[in-house]
């Protein structure tokens, strides 16, 4: 396969199963529920140079599965897997010297010794020696803002510094992608937003990295990434910009509060079912109504009040990954539905 | 090699942090001595006989026994238990994703065991030379240290394969016991292969320990130099090389089939 330079990944048809019960006796007298369970099916991703890429999926849709392929230590079962011009296949110890991976595990890093010896550890074992790696040592914990603490056993530190140290640890030879697995999941927000502001402007604009990046948060992805993929149950169903993303395959949800006597009557507006009356607070309803576009807001406004029903309050409602991937999927399940009729 | 430094480096500094436990085992060495003495200075009389060709004194005919032990013990039991751990941390698939190569990563793993087994060895001979009535051939510890290395790697090889076990099956299906037990039976380490029935006295050369303890003996407590014990020291040879290349090429497709099973981590 020829991949064009401006792609720092390229992922082709890639399948990978496992069994769900991996006991042995099980297995081998092939008892039910050990059939191979299918995690990855034909995935086909490409992520340009130095763009933030997102994995967008819930839990066990197959980003870890995904990232654990790309960074050589798990082999599909079919498929090719191009990082940085390279067949990890066929050549996994290059590609490994190109990429680096920030797990999602934090018990990865050795906590009885210091957040310098942990990045001084990478550092050797990617190459560096001497001065040239205590130099890239000091800047790694630096870039994160660990050079303060980094004498401080990694043990004593919060999930947050840990996080940072597993950042550290792989930024410290300055790989031209980085790979990034729910970076912030165990953060508070604020060090979560500071953390995103680093991979963004540090990683990203600042280092030229290519950064692959899986989440389950619409709002990581909405905030870093420049493009994503939809991945539900192992299959991509989109892959575009979040916004795209966001208006194409889940429409303008808004939240309407209206009088409970006109009720009726906006459902009718809205499109929404008739039959339903909600419980009303101090005499309004509250409706949540899908528009085909946010532009249509004040067409839908100007008709609710022309038909005399009180709007008090009209506002769009950030849409859930539950709900982008649900309308991904349903639209994906409707267009083949098409394709075979 | 500077990655296998590398490792051993970040690995021995995080073990030197448990100062107790570090403590309280080499004093556990000296305390062990006690009964080992007044065990065997009442076993004299009997075993002086069985073991004249190895020994002259049944105590330190034991010491060296234990250090060999000491070996193996490491040798066969430190690998599974370190892939078990790392498995269960996540700590071998991050590893893995960098470019270090297994041996280097396993060597660098093994490097602070051995180095404290060595430690705990040489407490256990000096504090045996200062108790014994026998000499220990000091001049001749370079050798014996080769030897106890030999014999090391030869058990390496049978801690790759529990490590392998533990890579596909998540067990060591307790193959370190088993070899630990065999060994310690038939390796001569508490008493000669004469002593042993003679149903099971023909397996005793088949165990790598046999050979190795003959050596060490010859060496430190008999005063003989390595040309007197060149076929043992062929025969181990041999066992090493052959263990390693075993156990290597287990442990090697075990790493294989778990990057296509998924099981380097713990889920």
């Amino acid at each position: 396969m020829t991949t064009p330079a401006t792609d720092a990944i390229v992922l082709s048809g890639v399948t990978k199963s496992f069994r769900a019960d991996r006991g042995l006796v099980r297995r081998l007298r092939r008892l039910p529920g050990t059939e191979p369970r299918a995690v990855l099916d034909a995935v086909d991703v490409r992520v340009r140079r130095g763009e933030i890429f997102g994995l967008v999926g819930a839990n066990g849709a197959g980003k870890t599965t995904l990232l654990k392929i790309l960074s050589t230590v798990l082999l599909p079962d079919a498929g090719q897997v191009i990082v940085d011009g390279i067949d990890a296949l066929a050549d996994p110890a290059t590609v490994r010297t190109r990429l680096a991976v920030v797990p999602a595990d934090e018990r990865a890093l050795f906590w009885r010794v210091s957040a310098k010896e942990n990045v001084r550890l990478f550092a050797s074992l990617y190459g560096l020696r001497g001065i040239e790696r205590d130099v890239a040592v000091d800047r790694a914990l630096d870039l994160v803002g660990l050079d303060h603490v980094g004498q401080q056993q990694v043990g004593s530190f919060s999930s947050g510094m840990r996080q940072r140290t597993l950042i550290a640890r792989a930024l410290v030879t300055q790989p031209p992608i980085l790979v990034l697995d729910e970076p912030t999941r165990s953060l508070d927000p604020v060090t979560a937003r500071e953390l995103r502001q680093f991979i963004r402007d540090t990683l990203c604009h600042a280092l030229g990295s290519t950064v692959i990046l899986a989440t389950h948060s619409t709002e990581e992805a909405l905030q870093l990434c420049d493009r994503a993929a939809l991945l539900v149950q192992g299959r991509i169903v989109a892959t575009d910009t979040l916004q795209q993303l966001c208006a194409a395959v889940g429409g303008a949800r808004v939240r309407v509060r209206v009088s409970a006597a006109h009720e009726a009557r906006a459902r009718v507006l809205l499109h929404l079912p008739t039959d339903v009356i909600s419980p009303a607070v101090d005499d309004f309803v509250t409706l949540v109504a899908t528009l085909p576009d946010l532009a249509q807001a004040p067409i839908v406004i100007e008709a609710l009040v022309r038909a005399g029903v009180r709007v008090a309050e009209f506002a769009p409602v950030p849409l859930s990954l539950a709900d982008l991937l649900e309308s991904a999927a349903a639209r994906r399940q409707r267009d083949e539905a098409q394709r075979h009729a | 090699m500077h990655r296998l430094l590398a490792v051993a480096r970040a690995y021995s500094l995080g073990m030197l942090t448990y100062r107790t436990r570090t403590l309280v085992s080499l004093l556990s060495v000296l305390v062990a001595v006690l009964p080992v003495y007044f065990v065997a200075a009442a076993l004299q009389p009997l075993a002086a006989k069985a073991i004249a060709s190895e020994s002259s004194e049944y105590f330190t005919y034991l010491i060296v026994g234990s250090v060999a032990s000491f070996f193996i013990a490491e040798a066969v039991s430190a690998i599974p238990s370190l892939i078990s751990g790392y498995i269960t941390s996540g700590t071998l698939e991050q590893l893995l994703t960098t470019p270090v190569r297994w041996p280097s990563l396993i060597g660098g793993l093994l490097t602070y065991g051995f180095g404290w087994v060595a430690l705990r060895a040489l407490v256990l001979l000096v504090t045996a030379w200062i108790w014994a009535t026998s000499t220990i051939a000091w001049f001749r510890i370079v050798e014996f240290s080769a030897i106890m290395a030999l014999l090391a790697v030869a058990y390496v090889g049978v801690g790759l394969v529990a490590g392998a076990l533990v890579l596909l099956v998540r067990s060591s299906m307790f193959v370190p016991q088993a070899v630990l037990t065999v060994s310690t039976l038939l390796g001569t380490v508490y008493f000669p292969v004469t002593v042993l029935p003679s149903s099971v006295a023909p397996l005793a050369p088949l165990v790598p320990m046999t050979p190795a303890l003959r050596i060490a003996r010859q060496l430190l407590l008999k005063d003989q130099s390595l040309m007197t014990v060149i076929p043992e020291v062929l025969q181990l040879i041999g066992w090493a090389i052959a263990g390693v290349a075993v156990g290597g090429l287990c442990f090697h497709l075990s790493l294989q089939h778990a990057r296509r099973a998924g099981t380097l981590t713990q889920y």
